[in-house]
């Protein structure tokens, strides 16, 4: 941020705001939801795959499993209806995505 | 029946004096109409009719809006950036932010500063940052709701010289980059000028009246994040202008420039905020597709088959 107008001045210069002001338009939430959903998928899954997969049925002879088990099985149903909504609307928007993207394939071209 | 008549007169009265609480909060007197003397009801309605006359005409005379302006000065350092706040009598005052920027900095506060030039949208000197959105202060309309004040900022994510001016200096460099002028290879067909179909010509409409006002490219999310790579929608629709414009010759080179590494095209996320904010109604987001989809398709078979083969070892 430093920048040399003449050699004996030194001007810290701030940065405009941005994020803070600009407002929120449907264009702009769009991508950066679709980006957050996708993170929030990518978790899931690899959680998903570490817990159910890879972790064995030795497990369930483990008080403690059992006992975390059943005080978060409330929770599982709404982080289910999370994921089933993050899954959805990124599957929407990344088909709106590509529709958008590869919409100048099929027309006719000048050269 | 006399019990239901005093309950019923009871609830008229407390359900009449919080309706009067309600709609008149401040005064409760109101005016004086000896004609309608023992019409409480028609006294009552003539009092509201006098009130909210009262403050139409107030309003009419006295349109103050609040402004709130992004402050700061090179020469107090020390001072943080800060939203001042200016009231202007909307009535007195022309139609548009500029005309308001420049009541502010003639009459109240003449340290205010900002670009402007032309008044009338084409110089692209003023953008700014207005209610959030960026657009050319001369021909933003003020919003007359005078009840929220207008949060006018530079434009966002750019380094800030004083108050509303901003250091462009990145921008014009990155225009420049993508080298805006004719570039031929064989002189003119008859000896005179370089000739152009209708249809050629038209394939040019939307894109040269850019006028660089910045709004675009400083509304982008990838161009706040990655300024000096990415080239912004500005000048990726002015790169466009001159590929898509057939007296060009170079149009292989320009879009080879372009595509040489993967920050300077191809970090548009087709985010889209720079159609949705331009002063001018044009549509950078469509042109770099135009262009991601031009260089998609020129890169022609037999030549990726042969660099596959010569990446697996084959001669």
């Amino acid at each position: 941020m430093k920048k040399k107008i003449q050699p004996k001045m030194n001007i810290l210069r701030p940065l405009s705001p941005h994020l803070p002001i600009y407002k929120p338009q449907l264009t702009s939430t769009f991508p950066i939801s679709h980006r957050i959903s996708g993170a929030f998928l990518a978790t899931i899954l690899f959680f998903f795959y570490l817990l159910c997969l890879k972790i064995g049925l030795i497990c369930f002879t483990y008080e403690n499993v059992c006992q975390l088990i059943f005080y978060s099985s409330k929770l599982i149903l709404i982080s289910v209806e999370i994921t089933a909504l993050a899954l959805s609307y990124h599957i929407y928007n990344g088909v709106r995505h590509l529709l958008t993207d590869f919409s100048g394939f099929g027309r006719k071209r000048w050269k | 029946m006399s019990k239901m008549s005093w309950i019923k007169d009871g609830y008229k009265k407390v359900s009449d004096a919080v309706v009067r609480k309600i709609e008149n909060p401040a005064k409760s007197g109101g005016g004086h109409f000896p004609t309608l003397e023992g019409h409480a009801a028609a006294q009552r309605h003539a009092e509201q009719v006098l009130e909210t006359h009262g403050a139409l005409r107030e309003k009419m005379n006295n349109l103050k809006k609040e402004f709130k302006i992004y402050r700061w000065s090179p020469d107090h350092l020390h001072r943080k950036p800060f939203l001042q706040s200016y009231f202007v009598d909307l009535s007195k005052c022309g139609p548009m932010v500029l005309d308001v920027l420049q009541k502010i900095k003639g009459e109240e506060d003449s340290s205010l500063s900002y670009r402007r030039s032309c008044r009338e949208g084409i110089c692209g000197s003023c953008a700014m940052n207005i209610d959030g959105t960026n657009t050319v202060a001369c021909l933003k309309p003020i919003d007359a709701d005078t009840s929220k004040p207008t949060v006018i900022t530079p434009l966002p994510h750019m380094y800030v010289i004083k108050d509303l001016v901003v250091d462009l200096t990145n921008f014009y460099q990155q225009y420049k980059s993508i080298e805006p002028w004719l570039k031929t290879k064989k002189p003119p067909p008859d000896g005179r000028e370089y000739r152009q179909s209708i249809a050629e010509r038209k394939r040019l409409d939307g894109l040269y009246e850019c006028i660089l006002c910045a709004c675009c490219s400083t509304s982008c999310p990838s161009y706040w994040w990655n300024p000096e790579q990415f080239h912004g929608p500005a000048a990726l629709l002015h790169a466009y202008r001159w590929i898509t414009d057939s007296r060009d010759d170079f149009t292989d080179e320009r879009l080879q420039a372009l595509t040489e590494d993967e920050t300077r095209l191809y970090r548009c996320r087709t985010i889209k905020n720079c159609t949705a904010t331009c002063p001018k109604s044009l549509n950078p987001a469509n042109a770099i597709n135009k262009m991601k989809t031009k260089h998609l398709l020129s890169q022609p078979v037999e030549k990726t088959e042969d660099q596959i083969g010569r990446a697996f070892g084959e001669s």
